[in-house]
């Protein structure tokens, strides 16, 4: 929450690149809340995200330019196909032991990605799709860079609220006790099942409302753009912002936005230095920055008890 | 009718029989006690008869359904719960939130109501924390209803457990090895627990190799051995058959068989 | 049609080697190693710069990169393996990620984004079978792969370390109690592991482009034949492998290359959705 005022302020820089940046970040940060759901949520790890994020551009591309449909209505059916794949992946999640997921993911967002570059007639392939109108609301287009920012704040949170919302339902916590011993969830009436579905139809919801947001914001989107790199960088992002934290996945996406940019003249070694990062994060600060910063906050408290 | 009937339930394992045609009643509102020495196919029973396993062969009757391919969570609707032999509790709950999530049943549209919220779920929210708190005071965990359980002792985790499986007013309650770990003061206590249970009106399974504890408190008692039952009646006729001393006693290992006179 | 299915059949024991590998270390460390692929790659870049760089006769090449693999598997499980060894398997996994992503760059700093396409190890030679000309490359790959297997499992079964490693593989635990030095164990399964990922890879390098991305391409593969075969079966992989190999080539021939792909992982969601248990393995979906 107090990561959320930082980023207001942001806003009112009234220059072009910082503000690219920002709505980039935005993005990133609803692709990092979303798939939170499922790997901070559920404890799975998904590989497919890019998937149900490009589901949503390509829906949301599609609505507003071969339906004619306004932005909102766009906006709207790019969340509900990501909520459809979100399904998709869930029941292949039930099929299948829990390590194993990380590869049908995996093939699941390739499968994706290759679909949309051989179904030329429907995507125009690598092609891509171009001049992709800003979005609107009320008929109205939105076509500066400011408006659009905020707009794709507001979307993150209203995410955000949702899903905390979510956390503290009865879903919630059945989620928390699903991934907690499954067994145990089955014997107090929990579907685990019921449970899992929903954690993926709401994440490809959030992320295929990311896709929206990107195909209005970039104007052109194309199968290169939702691949696997794109999956692995929003899952770096949650783990080293912090797994299942509030603030960890926005973190994250700041981070992992910002700092390649920084970075970019020295991109080789930053690249290696990315892997082992992850690598050391891992080993060293399994719980992320966010998680690790909670976890020595409790100590003094636990020591107590 | 039996409120649970198993008929020629089988379970093979690879080249092993665990559970050999094995078919056994619990009536309503009885205190019915399962006992064996270790790998007689006590878990393995109760594995097969709470949908977490399938059996090789027979079948399951509850409440006078079929329920053999029933997956657990169905069964606990049902009126069907469990306990485990080590209390299985989700850390990052509370003592509160692990009965609550026994309690409230989630629909599939589950997702929906979640997100859109609104005065009526608060207010049903409420109403449950206020009924569930009222639950964990009656069987003594009133205090610790906010507590993480992880915090939890081991007496108070089984307590739990047992709250957490009655939750939604079952009409049998499966109590695996229920005194695993326990002192003689809080053995006493579950005793005293299960025959409040039973004066309730609950059917209780209690699945023990403690032979003590099940003979004081059974109506029935049936004597399981290698996957068969060797012995079954009242507990005062089951601890003086002979076939059950030397299920016992003339085994290697021996279970853990301490007969009270 | 021979040599097209030659083809195919070699390139399922690429997939059918590279499985077997990861299903080692599956089975024994019990998480997935998200970086195999990319042990694959980099024995696959090794064998290129021996043999085309350095000039090195083609058996030298080999057995360089394969050792150089096994080392770099030795290498891995230190970093990677031992420092999460006692967390729960998500941890293991997410570092494998990281490993996959530093060995995919690195392969980029180091030999560039472009893909190479070495010549094969038998100096292109062709053998006359019957009415056909068939590759002899193609026909190593087969061979090397029947060998592999057969060794492997005279191996876990005869062998003094073979049984131990099996052990550690079933039960970790009991194991260590009758003296099994497990950590030694682990280390040996992914050195063997990342040997066997290095030999696939110098095998397959004329017969695909090794690029930085080669290492992600095949362990998908690999995991479709996994699932195929079934868990849980060494023997499974070689069936899943080479039915997926045969299966794509024939797409890329009679449909069109670009649907290949496409092919393949309809195949993994198909069976993942009707046969979970592929054709030998175990259930790996839930049980009951």
């Amino acid at each position: 929450m107090l990561l959320l005022a930082t980023l207001i302020p942001l806003a009112l820089a009234g220059r072009d690149y910082p503000l690219f940046l920002a709505t980039t970040a935005v993005i990133h940060a609803l692709l990092a809340v979303s798939l939170d759901v499922v790997v901070g949520g559920l404890g799975l790890i998904s590989l497919g995200h890019a998937a149900l994020f490009g589901i949503g551009a390509y829906l949301s591309a599609a609505a507003m330019l071969g339906l004619g449909l306004p932005w909102l209505l766009a906006l709207v059916a790019a969340g509900l196909g990501g909520a459809v794949a979100g399904l998709v992946l869930g029941a292949l999640s039930l099929r299948i032991r829990g390590h194993y997921f990380v590869l049908v993911s995996l093939g699941f967002g390739e499968i994706v990605r290759l679909v949309l570059l051989n179904w030329k007639s429907l995507t125009r392939g690598a092609d891509g799709v171009i001049g992709i109108p800003s979005p609107s609301l009320g008929g109205v287009a939105i076509g500066s860079k400011l408006g659009v920012y905020f707009l794709s704040l507001g979307v993150l949170v209203a995410v955000i609220v949702l899903t905390r919302r979510v956390r503290t339902s009865p879903l919630g916590r059945a989620a928390v006790a699903v991934r907690a011993d499954e067994m145990a969830a089955r014997a107090s009436g929990v579907s685990p099942a019921l449970v899992k579905l929903s954690a993926l139809a709401w994440s490809g919801a959030a992320a295929g409302l990311a896709g929206s947001l990107y195909a209005h914001f970039y104007t052109f989107i194309s199968p290169d753009v939702f691949t696997v790199d794109v999956s692995v960088t929003v899952l770096v992002m949650v783990i080293v912002g912090g797994a299942g934290t509030a603030g960890g996945p926005l973190l994250g996406a700041l981070l992992l936005t910002v700092l390649p940019e920084w970075l970019r003249p020295f991109r080789q070694y930053y690249l290696i230095v990315y892997g082992a990062a992850v690598v050391l994060v891992m080993v060293f600060l399994p719980e992320g920055v966010v998680g690790t910063l909670r976890r020595a906050r409790l100590r003094p408290r636990a020591a107590l008890t | 009718m039996s409120l649970l009937e198993t008929r020629g339930l089988t379970k093979r394992f690879g080249g092993l029989t665990a559970l050999d045609d094995l078919t056994l009643t619990v009536q309503p509102g009885e205190v019915r006690g399962l006992i064996g020495p270790n790998g007689a196919g006590k878990s393995t029973f109760i594995n097969l008869v709470t949908g977490v396993v399938r059996p090789s062969a027979g079948s399951v009757r509850f409440r006078d359904e079929d329920v053999t391919s029933w997956p657990t969570h169905a069964l606990f609707r049902r009126g069907l719960a469990r306990t485990f032999q080590t209390p299985r509790l989700a850390p990052g709950l509370t003592v509160l939130e692990s009965v609550l999530v026994a309690r409230v049943h989630l629909g599939p549209l589950e997702l929906f109501r979640s997100l859109a919220g609104g005065r009526a779920r608060r207010h049903a929210e409420r109403t449950w924390r206020h009924a569930v708190r009222q639950d964990l005071e009656a069987i003594g965990l009133g205090a610790c209803a906010e507590d993480p359980v992880e915090t939890l002792p081991h007496g108070q985790r089984r307590l739990l457990e047992i709250a957490r499986a009655l939750a939604r007013g079952p009409s049998l309650v499966i109590l695996d090895e229920p005194a695993a770990g326990m002192s003689d003061v809080e053995t006493s206590r579950v005793t005293t627990l299960i025959r409040s249970l039973a004066a309730r009106g609950l059917a209780v399974l209690m699945v023990e190799h403690n032979m003590g504890l099940v003979m004081s408190v059974a109506d029935r008692v049936s004597v399981l051995d290698f996957g068969r039952v060797i012995a079954e009646g009242r507990p005062a006729d089951v601890q003086g058959d002979p076939a059950v001393h030397e299920a016992y006693l003339g085994r290697v290992d021996g279970g853990e068989a301490t007969p009270h006179a | 049609m021979p040599q097209l299915l030659l083809n195919g059949i070699a390139i399922g024991c690429i997939y059918a080697l590279v499985s077997c590998g990861f299903v080692w270390v599956y089975q024994s460390v019990g998480a997935v190693n998200f970086a195999h692929g990319e042990l694959v790659m980099v024995g696959a870049y090794l064998g290129v710069t021996a043999s085309v760089l350095l000039g090195w006769p083609p058996a030298v090449s080999l057995v360089v990169a394969v050792g150089a693999g096994a080392l770099l598997g030795l290498v891995f499980q230190r970093v990677a393996y031992r420092p999460v060894r006692g967390r729960p398997a998500l941890s293991f996994i997410v570092v494998s990620i990281g490993m996959s992503i530093l060995l995919r760059n690195g392969a980029l700093a180091v030999w560039g984004p472009d893909p190479v396409a070495p010549p094969d190890l038998v100096g292109g030679r062709m053998l006359r079978v019957g009415d056909s000309v068939l590759s002899a490359h193609h026909l190593l790959i087969i061979v090397v792969t029947a060998l592999v297997f057969l060794m492997q499992a005279l191996f876990f079964a005869g062998t003094r370390l073979g049984r131990r490693l099996r052990a550690t593989a079933e039960d970790q635990e009991t194991a260590q109690l009758m003296g099994v030095n497990v950590r030694a164990m682990i280390a040996w399964t992914f050195t063997l592991s990342a040997a066997l990922a290095a030999l696939a890879g110098v095998l397959v390098a004329p017969v695909i482009f090794v690029s930085p991305d080669l290492g992600l391409f095949i362990i998908l593969k690999a995991f479709i034949a996994i699932v195929i075969g079934g868990f849980g079966s060494i023997a499974g992989t070689l069936v899943g492998g080479v039915f997926l190999g045969v299966i794509e080539v024939l797409t890329a021939a009679y449909v069109s290359s670009a649907y290949k792909d496409v092919v393949a992982f309809a195949l993994l969601v198909v069976v993942l959705l009707v046969l979970p248990h592929g054709f030998f393995g175990e259930r790996i979906g839930e049980r009951a």
